[in-house]
C-alpha cells in the first residue's frame, strides 16, 4: 500500500482527477438528498476539495491515504451543512431537517475553509499568462525547457516569470491575511 | 499572524521550490533543515510556499475541470448542428469573398488581424546596472501581456534606446492602440543605425492599415522591397482597402 510520502511526491494532476472520480458521485447524492442540486454540488464539492488538498500538502492531514477520501467527505459536508444554516437557501421546506454536524468537525474545518477561499481569490487575480505558467510547472509538472517551448519563451525567462507570479501570489495572500 | 521574511529573492525562492519538491541532493537536504530548524520566518516561509504551490495545482485543475463540464454541456448541440453551420458558414463565406474583392469594402482592422502576430519579447536577464534592470523587468511584464505595465516601467528609464522605442511601439499595438504605438515605431524605423529598423517598419505599416491609412501604409511597405510578407500586404491592401 502506499504511504503517505511517495503519495504526496505522485502527479497533482492525476491525484487530484482520482480524488474528484472517488468522491463527487457520494457526495452530489449526499447534496441531493439534502436539499441541494447537481450545481450546489459541483461547487462545494470543489471548495472541500481545495481545502482538503491544501492541508494534505501542509501537512495539516496526517493519516494514512485510504483516510484522506473520508477527510475529504467529511470537509464537503460540513460545508454543505454550514452553507444550509446560513439561510440563503430559500428552498429548504421546513418538513427538511439539516443534517447535525459531526463532533469531528471543528473550528479547524472552517478556518481551512477560509483560507482555501481567500487562496483561490488571490489565484484568480493573477493574469492568465501567470496563471498558465505555474500552472504548467506545478500541476502538469511540465519542464522549464517544455513550458519555454510551448509559450516561445527562453528557460531562463520562464524561470523568471514563476519567479514573479508567485511572489505576487504571495503578496496577494499575505495582505488577505492581514484582512482575515 | 506569523512572521515572514520580507523579502524572498529568486534563490531562495528556488532553494525553498527544490526543497519541497524534493530535487535537492541528501546533503542539502540536511543542511536546509538545520536552517529551517534554527529560523522561524524561514521554517514559516516554506510553509507558505507549500499552501501557494498547493493553491495553484488544485485551482489549476478546478479551471481545468470547469472547462471540461462546460464543453461537456455544449458538446451535443454542436454533433446536431454541425452539418448546417459549415454549410451556412461556407455560403457566408462564399458572398464575402465575393463582395470583398468586387467592391473593396475590406476594413484595415481585418487585413491587420490577418497579418498581425506580436512581437515575442527577449529573453530576460534580471540583473546588472538600474536600466538594465528596468528594462528586464519591463520586458517579463511584457511577456506576461501586462503591456501597460511594461510601457509604464520603460517610460521611466532615464536614458531611452531605440529598443526601448521599438518595444514599446509594439506594446501598444499588442494593447490595441495603434495610434500610440506610431510615434515610438517611427524613430525606429527613420534610425538606420537600430537593428529594429525592419521590423519596425513592418509594425508601423501594420499600425497605419489599423488605422485605415493606406497611402502611410503602403508608403512604409515599399521600403521592405525584399520581404515576402510586405508584398502580399502591399497586394491585399491594394486588393480589398477602398
Amino acid at each position: 500500500m502506499k504511504t503517505l510520502t511517495n503519495w504526496l511526491q505522485e502527479d497533482p494532476e492525476r491525484a487530484l482527477s482520482r480524488i474528484y472520480s472517488e468522491n463527487f458521485s457520494w457526495f452530489e447524492q449526499y447534496v441531493l438528498q439534502n436539499s441541494g442540486n447537481s450545481d450546489d454540488a459541483r461547487d462545494i464539492f470543489q471548495e472541500g476539495i481545495a481545502a482538503a488538498w491544501l492541508n494534505l500538502k501542509s501537512g495539516k492531514f496526517s493519516g494514512t491515504p485510504d483516510r484522506f477520501n473520508a477527510y475529504v467527505r467529511q470537509i464537503c459536508k460540513y460545508k454543505w451543512i454550514d452553507e444550509l444554516r446560513s439561510g440563503n437557501r430559500k428552498k429548504i421546506s421546513y418538513t427538511e431537517t439539516i443534517p447535525e454536524k459531526d463532533d469531528t468537525e471543528s473550528n479547524t474545518t472552517s478556518d481551512s475553509l477560509e483560507q482555501s477561499t481567500a487562496l483561490k481569490k488571490c489565484f484568480l487575480q493573477l493574469g492568465e499568462k501567470c496563471q498558465k505558467v505555474v500552472g504548467m510547472f506545478y500541476y502538469k509538472k511540465k519542464s522549464l525547457a517544455e513550458i519555454a517551448h510551448d509559450t516561445q519563451n527562453t528557460e531562463d525567462s520562464i524561470k523568471t516569470i514563476k519567479y514573479r507570479c508567485m511572489m505576487q501570489l504571495r503578496k496577494l495572500f499575505l495582505e488577505e491575511m492581514k484582512r482575515m | 499572524m506569523m512572521e515572514y521574511k520580507d523579502n524572498i529573492d529568486k534563490e531562495l525562492f528556488e532553494k525553498i521550490e527544490a526543497y519541497i519538491q524534493n530535487r535537492m541532493n541528501a546533503g542539502d537536504r540536511t543542511a536546509f533543515e538545520k536552517e529551517i530548524q534554527a529560523d522561524e520566518t524561514l521554517r514559516n516561509e516554506v510553509a507558505l510556499q507549500r499552501q501557494l504551490i498547493a493553491s495553484v495545482q488544485v485551482f489549476t485543475h478546478h479551471k481545468e475541470d470547469s472547462f471540461k463540464a462546460s464543453s461537456d454541456v455544449k458538446a451535443p448541440v454542436k454533433k446536431m448542428r454541425h452539418v448546417w453551420m459549415y454549410a451556412a458558414a461556407a455560403v457566408t463565406a462564399l458572398i464575402a469573398v465575393t463582395w470583398f474583392y468586387q467592391y473593396k469594402t475590406a476594413t484595415g482592422e481585418q487585413v491587420y488581424a490577418n497579418y498581425f502576430t506580436p512581437d515575442a519579447g527577449l529573453p530576460v536577464m534580471m540583473s546588472g546596472e538600474n536600466d538594465r534592470y528596468d528594462f528586464y523587468n519591463g520586458m517579463v511584464s511584457y511577456k506576461e501581456g501586462e503591456y501597460d505595465k511594461a510601457i509604464e516601467i520603460w517610460r521611466g528609464i532615464a536614458q531611452p534606446s531605440d529598443t526601448i522605442s521599438y518595444f514599446t511601439g509594439v506594446a501598444y499595438l499588442n494593447n490595441k492602440n495603434a495610434e500610440a504605438s506610431i510615434a515610438h515605431l517611427a524613430t525606429v524605423a527613420l534610425n538606420d543605425k537600430s537593428a529594429w529598423q525592419q521590423k519596425a517598419i513592418w509594425y508601423l505599416a501594420l499600425a497605419y492599415v489599423k488605422m485605415n491609412n493606406k497611402d502611410k501604409a503602403l508608403e512604409w511597405l515599399n521600403k521592405l522591397p525584399d520581404n515576402e510578407q510586405a508584398k502580399l500586404l502591399m497586394r491585399d491592401i491594394q486588393k480589398t482597402l477602398p
